[in-house]
């Protein structure tokens, strides 16, 4: 794939939309690891990833004040500052309440360098918080103009439901990946009946789905995984040997295993809805 | 997607094609629980679909 940024145009890549009517890439970019969180982090290298993307047709770039208290924000802002009307931003607020809020959305822009975002998420549901006041309050961000629109991160289907209520929601944001197929059986459903986009993080599982991790030794030594109960002892033995197939099935097509693990993904959501509506067109 | 080579791998996914046998295999490789381990430490497991 190198060397063919000319046929691998914008219009290339397939478009989904956010409920907002936002048209977005099908796939996007998370900026979580430019912070550090796997390895050191490489800022240079993190702004060229981001134009790469954007050169290959992905448009939604999804960061976090909480990625290294903003700088992940920063990096973004900075890799879209003469580009901005390619990408589709959106970051996230670590706690819910007006007040909180209210400081959080301009810290954020100012981390990235910009008058508003467009998608911005409660990163996680608030407990001290009820959400029916947080999404008053993110409403207030919208009509403010610093918001276009607001999305929720690993929040339950009745948090959703709520929210909705006062508020739409335009994306979920949870982690969903052939290691974690939960979102399957509550999340999805939801999502496709108030007609939430849903977007989904850790689609290789931190790295697990890529098959380059076969045991703790391949992560370094301040790596946040080591703490992950699933990338330790037993536990990552047993997962790594559940790849078998699906390495399996990357080398009879060609492809990486991150590149089948990512794919399947597309497909799958082609066969659950399929599963609802039983006339679903296949993906082109 | 931290790195380009990174970026490339995962945009070209929207290039492959999988069979319905191929989705059948997957879903039976793949089942819900069939990995060991929680997704975050164990003390942060609360605060996640909540």
């Amino acid at each position: 794939m190198t060397g063919t940024d000319d046929r691998m145009t914008e219009a290339h890549m397939e478009t989904r939309t956010l409920g907002d009517g936002t048209p977005v890439g099908a796939i996007a970019l998370g900026a979580m690891a430019f912070a550090g969180f796997y390895a050191g982090g490489d800022d240079e290298e993190g702004v060229r990833a981001i134009h790469r993307a954007l050169d290959l047709g992905v448009t939604l770039l999804d960061t976090a004040e909480a990625y290294g208290q903003g700088r992940s924000e920063g990096l973004v802002g900075r890799a879209v500052r003469d580009r901005r009307d390619r990408a589709v931003i959106a970051t996230k607020a670590s706690r819910g309440g007006p007040a909180y809020l209210r400081e959080a959305i301009d810290r954020s822009l100012g981390h990235l360098g910009l008058d508003h975002v467009d998608l911005y998420y409660l990163h996680r549901v608030d407990p001290e918080v009820p959400i029916e006041e947080t999404m008053g309050a993110m409403a207030d961000l919208v009509a403010a103009g610093k918001v276009r629109a607001v999305g929720l991160s690993e929040a339950g289907p009745d948090t959703i439901r709520r929210a909705h209520a006062v508020h739409p929601v335009a994306a979920l944001q949870t982690e969903y990946s052939l290691f974690h197929r939960d979102p399957e059986r509550d999340l999805l459903p939801v999502t496709r009946e108030l007609g939430i986009a849903y977007v989904a993080y850790s689609p290789l599982s931190r790295g697990l789905l890529t098959g380059r991790i076969r045991g703790e030794d391949d992560l370094d030594a301040g790596d946040w995984r080591r703490q992950v109960p699933r990338f330790q002892g037993a536990n990552l033995a047993h997962n790594v040997a559940l790849l078998a197939p699906l390495e399996e099935m990357a080398r009879a097509k060609g492809v990486s295993t991150a590149t089948l693990a990512l794919a399947s993904f597309r497909w799958w959501a082609w066969a659950v809805r399929r599963a609802w509506t039983g006339r679903s067109r296949r993906p082109t | 997607m931290g790195r380009p080579s990174s970026v490339d791998r995962a945009v070209e996914a929207a290039d492959v094609t999988l069979s319905a046998d191929d989705l059948a295999a997957l879903d039976a490789a793949f089942p819900i629980g069939v990995v060991a381990g929680a997704r975050y430490p164990e003390a942060y497991m609360p605060s996640l679909g909540r």
